[in-house]
Order: structure tokens, then sequence, then C-alpha cells
């Protein structure tokens, strides 16, 4: 239980039912943390460096009163390249997400609505490259 | 004192004067007539006493006594008045021979020689012999020094006299002046007002004056009173002159307003007085007559008349004028420059309060071109008549004409060799032309060579098929004919008359020509019509197209936040789907078929102390790490963390002892678990429902913002729906980094279009939002101003530059690189606003931008 999981949206109804999903599958050996916008969740990053908890993967929305997901990105990849960023968006175009996947800004992403099974693989395969 | 000073200069001092002159006069004169008189009176005198010393010496010569003559002569000498008395003895070659002079100190010769200084009588004698003469002489000083010594006392008279009279003249000027300066004195108070000044009677004494002073005082007192008497009227006058004075300003007005209407009408006014004598005329009449005010005033208005005009109409309104009657009358008149024209006048007696008559107003309308009209429709209707007539004569002469036509054709008829058309006999029977005139012959050539089938083909005349008594044409050598044919002699013989038409037909032809390129002329119009007004239908089309579109491409600009605020809840309903199943079956079902039943019950209990709390991720890991605290008694930090998570969760922020016992069963993680299960099966239903009417509101806000109906009915909206609806579909933009503050009230109802209103309200968001680079605080707020409403959207983005502030409305302006506007967002906004009768107008600072939009309360097209 020294690893991390990060779930970062606006939208608290999207982050209950993520927690539903993410407690699922990785309750059990991950920390999960959550957070509503950019601050709360460089803020929670913080807290589990000094934690000594090793943050893997984060799964953000893009979109996002205050600062957007690029600014957490930007911000994890600074941190730790090795951090994996998911990105769970409802607008992001296909297109431009691709060209920021090659630009490594970022290093997945997941549209909404998605499905539990295609998340949960991302995850894992995120997890498992980090481990690689 | 001015009135004294000036009796004494214009009585006193000229009176004086006259004296004084008088007296030198007489001072001047008198002593030469006195010396006159006297010189005149002493030379009679000395001439006696010569006479007489004369004799005297005659006697005593006589006698020889010289001692009496010796005497004598003393005696003489001692008159007063001689001067020099002397006695000349003459020998006969006149030589003095004795002479004796008293006084001695002259002699003879001087004295008779020195006749300025002395008068002298001289006699001369002759006694015995002896030749003498005696003179006498007086001294003309003596005797001037005499007439003096007698003019002495005159003129002391006489000075004493002017002295006396001038000394009158003085005190009877005081007299008369004083109390004249004190009636002036007294005069001049009264004229200032002071009433009270009395006349101190110790002036005078004359009882005349006192009269005159009695009379003042009762003059005085007199008016003192009626000074009194006016006060108490002045009152009375001075009301009575406000009511007078605001009926005559009334009067003025209605005056000034009545002159107002003489002057700028454009009928002629005139007014004169009584006597008929022009006081005034107005500009119109001016320019009607040709002659000017100055050359009108005091002419009467016979100066108008015509030497046409109509005298017993004239004579008419003279009568009507005597009898002050008002007049209506139409009459020719004659203007300076000769010009006549027609007026409809009406004159109308004026009179002033009294009921005086004081002259006659005068409106005059130039009837002219009516009066010619009328005139001229009388000649026209006159020249009808005669044409009528004309007509019928020649109706008469025609009938005659087409009598003797008629006698000159069957005479023609009679004899077609004459004719100069074709005329023509067919002998059918005998397939032959029977009979040519030389008009035929001129045209067809000799017909007796062509067989009659050929000529038939010429005709177009179908011999089995005779149609008799019909006009055909054809053609012939370019020639058009008119043939009439006739069947005689039972049918055997046709006589045909033809009629050269060509000039007729060429005429018709160019006629029809022309009939036909007008008709031409006349489709293509139409045609260019039904184009015009297609193509402005298309136009109008085109035009709403355009409103659409650029209402689709702001849509298209927020589309893509639009399918996040839709995949948003969307995610969050399909995820809580595909929780829900996974929560029932293995959460649910599988925990409580492995489940004892104590613990299935500690597990229901537990679920119904949760509470559905709303709490957000920050609150949430502080009651996570006060619950770990809590849970203190827990070895495993692992299965601390997750209880501490479960309770939260749950809604079971502070865990009672029945809480913390179901902890310590063996199989808490179980019990919690299905317990958390029911909760989060729970949450997931809330979070579809509240999803889906998240979405639900997004999708219906597009709808209405997308279904947006260019030609809908306008209706009733609530202004701040109307708004909140665009906010919600920008609000995927407006999250990024603004803010914005909805301060209409709930209760503001328009009358409008509430789906073009919702594409302004978008595209000055959007603006705003783009100027600004997502970054801006925008506010919406309402007042009510005379009738309006007024909404003001403000933001704080960029100032909009001032060179383009002017210009931000107009069609195709945008700032925005290519492509990403169609610069018709703002001209459409504006015409949106217009066409519900309201404004809009932008100002723009560093601080602030404000766009002011008004709509009208009571809307009405």
């Amino acid at each position: 239980m020294n690893t991390a999981i990060l779930a970062v949206d606006d939208d608290i109804m999207v982050l209950n039912s993520l927690r539903i999903q993410l407690e699922r599958k990785f309750g059990n050996d991950y920390v999960l943390e959550f957070a509503q916008n950019v601050e709360e969740a460089i803020g929670v990053i913080q807290d589990l460096k000094s934690d000594l908890i090793d943050l893997i993967v984060i799964i953000s929305d893009w979109i996002m009163p205050g600062k957007n997901g690029d600014a957490l990105a930007q911000y994890v990849k600074q941190l730790n390249p090795a951090i994996k960023v998911v990105v769970l968006s409802g607008q992001l175009q296909e297109a431009v997400a691709l060209q920021m996947i090659e630009s490594k800004e970022i290093d997945s992403i997941v549209s909404k609505p998605w499905s539990e099974d295609h998340l949960i693989g991302i995850i894992e395969q995120a997890i498992i490259s980090k481990h690689l | 004192m001015r009135l004294r000073s000036s009796i004494f200069t214009q009585v006193w001092l000229p009176y004086s004067i006259i004296i004084v002159l008088l007296i030198g006069i007489l001072a001047f004169y008198y002593p030469n007539k006195q010396r006159q008189i006297l010189s005149e009176y002493k030379r009679n005198e000395i001439n006696q006493l010569a006479s007489t010393l004369s004799n005297s010496v005659e006697l005593s010569l006589a006698k020889d006594d010289f001692g009496s003559l010796q005497s004598t002569m003393q005696m003489v000498s001692k008159t007063d008045q001689l001067s020099v008395v002397g006695l000349l003895l003459i020998d006969g070659n006149n030589k003095t021979v004795s002479e004796v002079v008293i006084p001695d100190t002259v002699n003879y010769n001087q004295v008779i020689a020195d006749t300025l200084r002395y008068l002298t009588s001289e006699k001369s004698f002759s006694v015995n012999g002896v030749n003498g003469r005696v003179f006498i002489s007086i001294s003309k000083a003596k005797m001037n020094a005499d007439v003096s010594n007698i003019n002495r006392p005159i003129f002391l008279f006489l000075t004493l006299i002017a002295a006396v009279i001038m000394i009158l003249v003085y005190f009877l000027a005081n007299m008369i002046s004083n109390p004249i300066t004190r009636v002036q004195e007294f005069a001049e108070s009264l004229s200032k007002g002071n009433y009270n000044v009395k006349i101190a009677k110790d002036y005078y004494q004359a009882k005349e004056l006192d009269q005159l002073q009695i009379s003042l005082y009762i003059l005085a007192e007199t008016l003192d009173f009626q000074r009194n008497e006016n006060e108490k009227l002045t009152h009375g006058l001075e009301e009575e002159l406000k009511i007078r004075s605001e009926k005559l300003l009334q009067a003025m007005d209605e005056l000034n307003k009545l002159s107002l209407v003489a002057k700028k009408t454009s009928n002629a006014v005139i007014i004169t007085d009584q006597d008929k004598k022009i006081q005034w005329v107005n500009q119109s009449a001016e320019d009607l007559t040709g002659y000017s005010l100055e050359e009108l005033i005091g002419k009467t208005p016979g100066i108008f008349q015509s030497p046409k005009s109509n005298q017993a109409e004239i004579a008419r309104i003279g009568h009507l004028l005597r009898l002050k009657e008002p007049v209506w009358a139409e009459l020719l008149n004659q203007a300076k420059d000769g010009r006549e024209y027609w007026v409809s006048l009406n004159i109308v007696p004026m009179k002033n309060d009294f009921g005086e008559h004081t002259g006659f107003l005068a409106v005059e309308t130039d009837v002219t071109e009516r009066k010619n009209l009328e005139l001229q429709r009388e000649v026209y209707v006159k020249q009808l008549e005669e044409s009528r007539a004309e007509i019928n004569a020649i109706n008469a002469g025609l009938e005659q004409m087409v009598e003797e036509k008629t006698k000159h054709i069957s005479s023609l008829a009679l004899f077609p060799e004459q004719n100069p058309n074709p005329v023509f006999e067919l002998q059918l029977d005998e397939s032959m032309v029977r009979y040519f005139n030389p008009a035929a012959g001129a045209t067809f050539g000799d017909l007796t060579t062509i067989s009659l089938q050929a000529f038939c083909q010429i005709l177009q005349l179908d011999l089995l098929n005779i149609q008799v008594n019909e006009r055909v044409e054809f053609e012939y050598n370019g020639l058009v004919f008119e043939r009439n044919i006739f069947l005689l002699e039972n049918g055997k013989v046709l006589r045909g008359y033809l009629h050269n038409i060509t000039l007729r037909k060429q005429n018709e032809k160019e006629l029809s020509k022309l009939i036909d390129q007008l008709r031409t002329a006349e489709q293509d119009l139409t045609v260019k019509t039904v184009e015009l007004e297609r193509s402005l239908e298309e136009l109008k089309i085109a035009q709403s197209e355009i409103i659409s579109k650029e209402r689709l491409s702001t849509l298209g600009m927020l589309i893509a936040g639009i399918a996040h605020e839709i995949n948003t809840p969307l995610g969050s309903i399909k995820a809580s789907g595909e929780n829900m199943k996974h929560l029932f079956n293995d959460g649910i079902m599988t925990l409580i078929a492995n489940m004892k039943m104590e613990d299935l019950k500690l597990s229901i209990q537990l679920y119904q102390q949760t509470q559905m709390l709303h709490l957000s991720t920050s609150e949430e890991r502080e009651y996570l790490q006060r619950m770990m605290e809590r849970l203190a008694m827990i070895d495993d930090v692992a299965m601390k963390r997750r209880f501490a998570r479960s309770l939260v969760q749950m809604g079971i922020l502070t865990p009672n002892p029945e809480v913390i016992s179901v902890i310590s069963q063996p199989n808490a993680q179980e019990i919690l678990q299905l317990s958390l299960n029911f909760v989060l099966i729970q949450r997931s239903i809330n979070t579809t429902t509240a999803s889906s009417e998240q979405g639900s509101k997004v999708v219906k806000a597009l709808n209405s913002f997308a279904h947006g109906n260019l030609n809908a009915q306008k209706s009733h909206f609530n202004l701040r729906e109307n708004i909140e609806t665009v906010l919600t579909i920008m609000w995927n933009k407006i999250k990024q980094g603004s803010h914005v503050v909805n301060n209409i009230p709930d209760d503001v109802n328009c009358f409008g279009l509430p789906d073009e209103m919702s594409q302004v309200w978008t595209n000055l968001v959007n603006n705003a939002l783009q100027a600004a680079n997502n970054k801006c605080n925008i506010s919406f707020e309402y007042h009510q101003i005379q009738g309006n409403h007024v909404i003001e959207i403000s933001n704080n983005g960029p100032q909009i530059p001032e060179d383009i502030i002017d210009k931000i409305f107009e069609p195709f302006f945008t700032t925005k690189a290519r492509g990403e506007g169609t610069g018709l967002g703002l001209n459409i906004v504006r015409k949106i606003i217009e066409k519900q009768g309201g404004t809009i107008s932008c100002l723009s600072d560093t601080h602030l931008t404000k766009f002011t939009v008004t709509l009208p309360i009571k809307f009405e097209e």
C-alpha cells in the first residue's frame, strides 16, 4: 500500500462513479486519492510525496474551473515523467490528444462516457508500463 | 430764487438801463438846445443893448457929453453878461480916431476876429459928422457856464427821479417775485409729492397775495384729499390694470398667433380701415398683387381691379361693405405687372371691443387656375357644341357624298372601264375570262392569254367552293388585293372586284410589328419583374439563412464545450450503471450468500445509521484523517484505512459504540462492505438521476438555442431563465477561469423573441470570453427605465480599441482570424434587438466594457 492512484474531476458525480470502479479493482492494493481541481490535486500529490507514497497514475479531467488538465499534466511530468497521466475528457479532440500522447505530455486518453473495462485496462496498462 | 433773479435780470435791469440811456440822451441833447436858445436870446439882448448904446452914444455926442458916454459904457459893461464893450470913432477914411474898450485888455480887432470865443453885436452911428461904431461882445465860455449853471439842477432832478423809479421797480419786482417764488417752491414741493408744505403768512402783506396764498392752501388741501382718494383708487386700479393687462396679453398672444397665421398663410390677407384704405397686407398679398406693402398703404383695394373686372360684382361688394356685411365673391384682378388673376375673396368687417367698426379684413385666394380651367371648360363645351354642329353638317355632307359615291360606284359598275381597280368577269361554264377592265390588264397582263385555272390560282379562288360576298385577301407581284366576288346570270358568270390594299397592309404590318415589339417588351418586363421578385425572395431567404448560419457558427464554436457538458453526466450515468451491476451481483448477492444471518443483521443495522452526505474531496480527506485517529484501536494500518474510508463513505462521521462494536467483529470487513455497497448503490442511483437531470438541462438549453426559429411568434419569456439557458450551454467555457454574475431579478418577464435573445446573450458572452482568453468577470444587471427593460452586460476584459468601437455592429466586421468568425455576430445581435424595437450600445474603457441592451416593455410591431 505504498503506491497511489489519483483521480481529478470537477464533477463530484464523476468522481463518485470512478471511486466505486477504482475501489473495486485497485482498492485493496493502492491508495486511492480524489481531487476536484488542479490545485487540490497538486496538494494531494505533495502530501503523497511527503508520505513517501509513490504516485503511479493520475486520471484527470481536461477542462476544469481554474487550471486545466494540461497544467496538471505539465506539473506531474516535471515532477516525475514516470507518473502516467490518463486524461478522462468529454471534449478533447482525438487529433489533439494523439499529438499530446506523441509529445509525451500525457500517456493516454479516455473519452467520456467511458467504459469501465476500457478505463481499468488503460490504468492497468499504465501501471504495468510504469513497472517496466 | 431762480424766479427772482430772472425777474431782476429780465425786468429790473433792462428797465434801469433804459432810464439811464434816457437821462444820457437828455444830458447830451438838452444843454445844446439850451445853449442855442440862450445864444439867440443873448444875441437879441446884445443887439438891443448895442442899439441902446449906439443911441446913447449919438445922444452923448450930440450933446458933446463924453463923460456920460463913458459912464454909459461903464454901465453897459458892468451889465452882468457882457464881457467887452467898445466905442470906436472913425474918420472919413474909415480910420479909427479913437478907441475905447472896456476892459482894455483886449482891442476891437481881437474881439471881432475871435468869433469862437465871443458873441459880438456891432452898431454904426453918425452924429455931427462924426462916424463911430459901438460893439458889445459876450464871452461864450461865460455863457456856457451860465447854461451849465441852469442845467445842473435839472439833471440832478432827473437823476433823482430815475433813482426813485429804480428803487420803486426793485421793490415792486421783489414784491411780485417773492410770492411767485414761494408759489413756485410750493408747487415744486407739491410736484415732488410733499403735500404737507405750508406757506409762511408773514411774507406777504398784499391782500391779493393773501388771497393767492389762501387759494394755494385750499389747493394744497384739495390735492392732499385727492391724493388720498387717488391712493384708494390706485389700489383698485392696479388690480383692474393687472386683470386688464393679462387680458391684453392674452389678446396680444391671440393677435400674435393670428398675425402669424395672417403672415404665413398662402392666402393673401389685406386689412383696411373703415374708409377702405389699406393698412396692412401680408407677404402672400404682396406676391399675389405684385405691389409692395409700402406701395399699398393708404390705397384702396380698387387698385387691384382690372378693366375686365365684373363691374356688377364690384358694385355688389361695395353695397355689402357699406352695410358692414361680410362678403364672399370671385373677382378678376390685375397685378402690378398687368398679369390678370382670379381671386376668391372673403371680406369681413372688423369691430373693436366697443363694437365700433374699425375696418375690413379681406382674405383672398388665388383661384386663377381653377377659374381658367372653368373658362377653358366653357370654351371646350362651346367648341364641342360647334364641333357637334360641324359633325352634323359633315354627316349630312357625308350622307350626300355617300349617296353620290354610291351613284358613282354603281356608275363604275356600269362603266368598269373607268374603274381604277381591277374588275373582271369569268364565264364559269366556258372556263374562260369573259371580261377584264384596263386596270386588271395593267395589273395581270392580257388575261385572255392565261387559263382560268391559272388566274384563279392568282386570285386564290376555289371554283368548286365559291364564297360570294366574302372579302378575301391575296398577294400578287408584291401587291396585296382584296377581292370581292359576285355571281351573275344564275351562277354562270363570276364578277370580281379587286381592291389594292398594299399600302394599308403595309401600315397594318408595321403596326402589328410595333405591337409585337411592345408585347415582347412587356413580357420581358414581366419576366424580369418575376425574376427580381424571386431574387428578392431568395435574398430574404439568404438573409435569414445567414442569420441561421451565424447562429450555427456560434453553436459550432460552442459545440465542443457542449459535448463535454453532455458527456460528463453521460459518463457518470454509464459508470453508475456498470457500478450498480457489479455492486448488486458481486457486492451484495455474493456477499449475502456467504454471510451469516447475525452478520447480515448487523450490516443492516449499520446501514440504517448511514446518511447521504455530499462531501467535497478535501472535506472527505479531513474526515478520513479524523476517522483514522478514532480507529486507533485497529493496529493494521491498511485495514484501519479501509474501515475509515468505508465509514466516511457511509456518512458515519462519528462512530457510536454500536459501530465500534461492529468493527470489532471478526467479520467486520464483510459487514461494513455490505452496508457500504448498499450506500454505493443508493449513491449510484442518485448519481444517475442527478446526471440525467444535468444532461437533460444541457440538451434542453441546446434545443431551445439551436432550434431557434427565425419566423417564431413573439412570446412571453422570463429574462433570467433565458440568460441562464445560455450560461448553461456556455458553462464549460465559462468555468475555465471566468466568473459570471447573473443579477437579473427572477420576475422580469419580456415579450419578444426568446430564441433570438439567447443568441444575443451567447454572442455577447462568447465575445467577452474570447477577447479575455476565457478569463474575465461578466455581470448581467437589470434596470427599468422609462418603459424599457435595460440589461447591462459588463466584463472586465480588454478594452475595445476606440478606433473600432464604432464599427463593431457593422456587418462583416471582425477582429478574429479568418474562418474563426463570420463577422456578422454583433450585426445580427443588433438586428435581433432592433426587430423587437430595442437598442444596443457599447462603451469600453480599460476597466470595463459594457453593452447596454434596451427592450421595450410593451413591444408592438
